[in-house]
Parts: C-alpha cells; sequence; structure tokens
C-alpha cells in the first residue's frame, strides 16, 4: 500500500527515543512498535494500541502509524480481529445489524435502517483486484 | 445548517444509548442531523492494518453517498474510531492520486464516485465550535451543579485530526462547564483506553490502561467519567468488574456519555437519553438534576 514500503518509511527516523518515551504500552512494561523502531527484536506490533502520540511527538516527523501497520502484516493477527474483518467483509457491517432493530427503532420514533446491503460490499471488494483481497 | 449524520456499527448495538442521546440533544438544540441512508461500517482499526484499501473503499463509499445525497453538507459521527478512519480516507485520497484511482475504480462498479468534498466532523467538535457557548447555555434548563465530571476523550478525537489539542484537548470539559459541571482537572483526558487490545489476546494491557484511567479520575474526586467515543465507554465501564478483580480495586464508577449528560441539562428525560442502560447505575448520582 505504501510507496516504498518500510524503508522508506523509516528513512527518517534517528532513533531518538522520544517515541518510546511516551509509548502508553511501554510505560506499562510491554513492547511495541517504538521498540522495534530502536532495533530491538522482543516486540508486537499488535500491541499498539494506535493512540497516535508516539507519531505526535516524533520530531522527524516520521509516520509510525503507517510503519506499525506494515509490521502488523508481518505477524500473524490476533484472532478476535481476523474475526472481525470477516464481519466487516461479509456483511459491511463490524457489529451486523440483527433483524429486530426495526421494530426497536420504531419504539424510539426512529426511521427504520436497511438490513441487507443488496450485495454491495461484495462487489465492491471484488472489484479491487490485487494482493490485499487475495490474503 | 443541515449535516449528514454516520451513526456507526456501535450505536445500532452495543451503545444504542449514544445514538438515542444524540438524536435528542440534536433535536432540544435545533441541530439537523440527517442520517446517511444505506451506510456502512468504518472497516474498524484492525482491519485497516490487515487490508488499507478495503477500509478506504469502504469509508470512501458513505463519503461517496454523502457527497451524492446532501452535496455541502459536513459528515458528523459520534465514534472516534469511525471519526480517525473517515479523516484519514479523506486525507490519503487527497494526496494519493493512485489510490483515488484505486477506490475510484472500486466504487465506480456500485456507479458511484466520490469528488473529495465532504469534511468529516466529530459532533462534539460540531456542537463546541458551531453552535458554541451561547446557543447552548440558552437552551439549558437543569445546570449540572455540583456534579464532578471528568472529561475523557481517548486517542482519535485529537490525534491525529488536529481539531484539539492533542494531549490536553479542551473541547469536552468546555462543554460540561457551559453546562454547569464541576469538571475535574484530568490530566489523562486523552490517554488510551486500550481500544482494540481488550478483545485481544493483548488484554492485560488494556486493563492495566483502564486501571489507571479510572484510579486518576477517582483519586481526582470525579464521580463520573464522560466520554465521547463508544469504544473508550465500552473499555472504562465494561470492563470495571475484571479491573477490580485483576487489582484487587472497588471500582464502581458510572460512565456517561457527553450527549447524556448535556441532554439531562437540557431538560430531557431518562428514555430518550438511553439512561437506565449502563452498567454502573448513573441513577442516583443524575437524580438531583433530573424532574
Amino acid at each position: 500500500m505504501t510507496v516504498g514500503g518500510l524503508d522508506s518509511l523509516l528513512e527518517d527516523c534517528t532513533q531518538c527515543g522520544l517515541c518510546r518515551e511516551v509509548c502508553i504500552v511501554e510505560r506499562l512494561g510491554a513492547h511495541s512498535i517504538t521498540s522495534f523502531l530502536l532495533g530491538e527484536d522482543n516486540y508486537s506490533s499488535w500491541l499498539c494500541s494506535s493512540c497516535w502520540r508516539c507519531q505526535e511527538v516524533c520530531p522527524q516527523g516520521v509516520d509510525i502509524h503507517a510503519i506499525m501497520v506494515e509490521k502488523r502484516r508481518e505477524e500473524d493477527p490476533p484472532v478476535a480481529h481476523e474475526a472481525n474483518l470477516r464481519r466487516v467483509l461479509e456483511s459491511g457491517y463490524a457489529l451486523p445489524i440483527g433483524k429486530g432493530i426495526n421494530e426497536l427503532r420504531a419504539i424510539h420514533g426512529l426511521d427504520a435502517v436497511q438490513l441487507v446491503p443488496e450485495k454491495w460490499v461484495e462487489i465492491l471488494l471484488r472489484a479491487q483486484a490485487g494482493q490485499e483481497l487475495g490474503g | 445548517m443541515a449535516y449528514t449524520y454516520y451513526p456507526g456499527c456501535s450505536q445500532e448495538v452495543s451503545t444504542k444509548a449514544y445514538n438515542l442521546s444524540t438524536w435528542a440533544v440534536a433535536g432540544a438544540l435545533g441541530l439537523e442531523l440527517v442520517e446517511l441512508d444505506d451506510w456502512n461500517c468504518c472497516g474498524t482499526s484492525p482491519s485497516y492494518s490487515l487490508r488499507s484499501l478495503s477500509t478506504f473503499a469502504l469509508n470512501a463509499r458513505n463519503l461517496g453517498l454523502a457527497e451524492r445525497h446532501s452535496p455541502g453538507c459536513d459528515l458528523v459521527t459520534i465514534c472516534n474510531g469511525c471519526f480517525g478512519i473517515m479523516d484519514k480516507t479523506n486525507r490519503r485520497l487527497a494526496e494519493d492520486a493512485e489510490l483515488r484511482e484505486r477506490v475510484g475504480e472500486a466504487l465506480a462498479v456500485i456507479d458511484l464516485e466520490y469528488r473529495g468534498s465532504v469534511r468529516v466532523r466529530h459532533l462534539l467538535e460540531v456542537l463546541v465550535n458551531d453552535l458554541g457557548q451561547e446557543t447552548i447555555q440558552e437552551k439549558v434548563t437543569h445546570p449540572l451543579e455540583g456534579l464532578q465530571v471528568a472529561p475523557y476523550l481517548g486517542c482519535a478525537f485529537s490525534r491525529p485530526s488536529g481539531i484539539d489539542d492533542a494531549e490536553f484537548p479542551t473541547a469536552l470539559g468546555d462543554l460540561l462547564s457551559w453546562i454547569g459541571a464541576d469538571v475535574v482537572d484530568y490530566p489523562l483526558r486523552a490517554s488510551c483506553c486500550g481500544g482494540i487490545l481488550m478483545m485481544s489476546d493483548k488484554k492485560e494491557v488494556a486493563l492495566k490502561l483502564v486501571h489507571n484511567l479510572l484510579a486518576d479520575a477517582v483519586r481526582r474526586g470525579a464521580s463520573c467519567l464522560a466520554t465521547a467515543c463508544p469504544l473508550c465507554h465500552l473499555n472504562v465501564e465494561a470492563y470495571q468488574g475484571q479491573v477490580n478483580a485483576r487489582f484487587g480495586t472497588d471500582f464502581s464508577l458510572p460512565v456517561l456519555f457527553f450527549t447524556q449528560l448535556l441532554g439531562v441539562s437540557l431538560g430531557l428525560g431518562r428514555e430518550e437519553l438511553g439512561l437506565g442502560t449502563e452498567l454502573v447505575s448513573a441513577a442516583a448520582l443524575l437524580a438531583p438534576h433530573m424532574t
């Protein structure tokens, strides 16, 4: 996805360590993407909580979030996240809406929502040929 | 001025009270919301890590529908997660021609296009900046005097969107003070709730983060937390029992959506604000403020 991949994303990093100083996960004794940036092997990019704090303080403007995303693809994702992705791709919703929803919405005076997305998700995603859909 | 409203999945399922109270508050304040017809999920943050292109396409579909049905209207969401990823989609599409082309091809299959004209916003920021203090205060009939509220915004409201200070966002505290609440000084207001870690095998880290959020709020005298994101809300509310079991604490802190607190100050009723559905009851806390 990212032009030039990981190497180009890492180009401006001077390993100053400020990112790890502000990382809430590191502060709790766990190791995530900022440990990777500082050259360590013991980390999991799936431990990143995506709080964007490291990116906010980076004096070099490194896109640490993009690096984290790239690294995540090298690791097996947690089972729950794979299941989540499957739901999104199959139904269009992370939390698929149950059949009783429109009765409940009527009680609260809300308009009905469309339940079945008429296969558009499948169509939309099938239209995107390429490695991301194949994987 | 009308806004296109994007509730997001959580608001239909796990945090209906946020959706309900949003509609109720918008009605009372004269804020015109039009729900985006046939919206789909924003893709969620873990899915973005696994399939960025699909996530951009899913979000571009929502943005394209908004552009088609309500041209010129801002798209308003109430979830930090949806907000962050829709905002990111907008930015990436604006700066990356190749991505624009690939997403455009996908949208074309469903006879849709997105020209990039929709501005993505968070309801809290809309209330604070578009309506403003005077308009809101005029409608307050039940100021929340004496209610000690810790304003908890979490990450994606202000990072990396830039709509508020990244580390010390003020929007939520400002709004709460306008409606009469005693706003607790809460330095962890933009600290992370653990987000998706709570739903994975990395839960231990998330439990510690939630423990710290609760401990600091209680230490500073908060009698409840106000939130502006369904994921933050779920983590700091639903996991209090597990935090207590893990750390030997005794937290029982009500957590309310900022729209619920705003609604109470506007004199709205329990049912229309989804009150009574919280996991840690706020009934006793709010009783003095409700007629």
